[in-house]
């Protein structure tokens, strides 16, 4: 039986996020808060892989409070078990600090087989929380996967084809593994009515930076991150072209032909 | 002096290379094909590798933490493509430092980096300090343009990676058939959704062909099904920085922006005149896209 987790984030929707123009900074309010869309699709793989071979799916998640409600959407599409870390005590973590609290955390859980991750979040968009999770869980990581193959559970092996840069690989990994999963294949089910409504008042597992024991707390929120932020600024806006317009289409194609030539 | 890191070992960013020598002498690990390039930007020690094909990416950051470990590397740079942008957090963890990705500018105060990265889909840009003993950056490919900067002093030492603690097996590998990365091309032709289907961007694609461009698709279009994932330019994507971008049926969201604002012209071609792309355009037509296109194809031809 596959023991499987699953880290998700709750991000605000960035396609709705406003900037304040005098202090540079964002506008939060009224901004709703989703599950980080890859997420979602990480989601899916694991349900798939734990339909296939059997198993338990859990999902962790570091937020303030109203991040359980990410978690209640992962129950409702096939999680067993939910689990969030919150403190005020976290807030302002950079991917160092964020994953030493997400695995320390995990190490009570138990050990997982499998790991699944988003590519990257929508808001930070870093894409470094899985390569640092992986090294913390000392899983083998297969970035990339475009879809999971097999799982030989004699040999604790997973094959999966994954997109790199140059090309498409088939690779095979040593459990344990986590595995970074593309949207191509994973799209996420629409939760049946029954899941939804169980998912509403199930039980959702809660830690502190109290509650999860040997925690060093100089390596969680604004202390345990290197990296500061000290400022943040509206991007510039661009400078308008010219537009061509020679009448007719044909005329200005014309005319743009002759300005990619100079290019050329 | 400062010195300073620049990991290529599977793709080289020659500006990147260029603009590590106005910190300080620039130390970079590459593959021996890509020497010439890291030795005509300006590096001090070029560390050249035999072609390297890394299925596991942690074992191959052991390696890199004990070479880092070797030479004393207090600022370490690598281009934001794939590997890289995996390995590099890897490293991260084992040096205790701190880790910026995808920056689109760096400048140095004192000893200390700073950091320039767009968040929030592009809607915001940060600056970023990392306070840990060594500060780490991924840059998003092609932000710099290179300079010829021979150093009269330059090493060239050979490094060897065994890749016998990998946990990981390659079992097969087929290399996409469009040639020469998206990140490197001179000249790129990218559609959007406007687009409007498979056959349109079959169409693009030679456009593409006949001037010798990589071919680009928005996240949109490339959600839709018109154009496969390798393609897709943006936040999420390949972020390109070509001599010529043509946008093709192309809103131009913040995220689709983002990755190719270091183009150096922009021509766009869309049917909405209000479309934000032509704000960023240096030149702007406004028009149905295929005609627009035959009528180029015809013109280029």
């Amino acid at each position: 039986m596959l023991n499987i987790l699953v880290c998700v984030k709750q991000v605000p929707d960035v396609n709705l996020v406003k900037i304040d123009p005098v202090t540079g900074s964002l506008i939060r309010k009224g901004v709703p808060a989703i599950l980080n869309p890859l997420d979602a699709n990480a989601l899916e793989a694991a349900v798939q892989m734990k339909e296939r071979y059997g198993g338990l799916v859990t999902c962790i998640t570091m937020g303030p409070d109203q991040a359980e409600e990410a978690l209640r959407e992962c129950l409702a599409a096939g999680t067993d078990k939910a689990v969030l870390l919150s403190d005020r005590a976290f807030a302002n973590a950079d991917t160092l600090a964020t994953s030493y609290v997400i695995a320390s955390a995990a190490k009570l859980l138990g050990s997982f087989d499998l790991i699944f991750c988003g590519k990257e979040s929508l808001d930070g968009a870093t894409g470094q929380m899985a390569s640092q999770l992986a090294e913390r869980f000392d899983a083998s990581q297969l970035s990339c996967t475009e879809e999971i193959l097999s799982l030989n559970e004699t040999e604790m092996t997973i094959t999966a084809r994954r997109e790199l840069e140059k090309g498409v690989e088939t690779a095979q990994a040593q459990l344990p593994c986590l595995l970074t999963v593309e949207k191509t294949n994973y799209h996420p089910r629409i939760p049946n009515l029954k899941r939804w409504k169980a998912s509403r008042t199930a039980e959702i597992v809660r830690y502190n930076s109290q509650t999860i024991p040997g925690l060093d707390l100089a390596q969680i929120g604004d202390p345990g991150s290197p990296t500061k932020v000290p400022r943040t600024y509206p991007p510039e806006a661009g400078s308008k072209g010219m537009m061509i317009d020679e009448g007719s289409l044909d005329k200005s194609v014309e005319k743009l032909a002759g300005l990619i030539r100079e290019v050329l | 002096m400062n010195e300073i890191l620049v990991l290529c070992p599977f793709y080289i960013d020659a500006g990147l290379v260029s603009q590590a020598t106005n910190f300080g002498s620039v130390r970079v690990l590459t593959e021996a094909r890509n020497v010439n390039i890291a030795v005509k930007c300006g590096a001090r020690w070029v560390h050249c590798m035999e072609g390297l094909s890394i299925s596991d990416e942690a074992a191959f950051a052991d390696f890199l933490a004990d070479k880092i470990g070797e030479w004393k590397s207090k600022i370490i740079l690598a281009p934001a493509e794939i590997k890289m942008r995996n390995i590099m957090p890897m490293l991260a963890w084992r040096l205790k430092a701190g880790l910026t990705a995808d920056c689109t500018s760096l400048s140095m105060k004192d000893k200390s980096l700073v950091q320039v990265r767009p968040a929030f889909g592009n809607s915001l840009m940060a600056t970023i300090c990392s306070l840990s003993e060594i500060q780490m950056v991924t840059v998003r490919p092609g932000i710099f343009r290179e300079r010829l900067q021979t150093n009269p002093n330059v090493e060239i030492i050979a490094e060897y990676y065994s890749g016998e603690r990998e946990r990981i097996k390659r079992l097969s590998f087929s290399k996409f058939i469009h040639g020469k990365p998206l990140s490197q091309a001179q000249i790129v032709v990218a559609g959007g959704l406007g687009v409007g289907s498979k056959e349109g961007f079959q169409k693009l694609s030679q456009l593409a062909k006949e001037i010798g461009a990589g071919l680009g698709a928005s996240r949109m279009a490339v959600d839709a099904g018109f154009a496969p994932y390798s393609c897709q330019v943006g936040m999420t994507g390949v972020a390109v920085c070509p001599d010529l971008y043509i946008a093709v049926g192309i809103s131009g969201a913040v995220q689709h922006l983002a990755g190719m604002s270091g183009s150096r012209t922009v021509i766009a071609i869309n049917s909405d005149p209000k479309a934000p792309i032509f704000d960023y355009a240096d030149y702007g037509i406004v028009g149905d896209w295929e005609t627009s296109i035959n009528n180029l194809l015809e013109e280029l031809l």
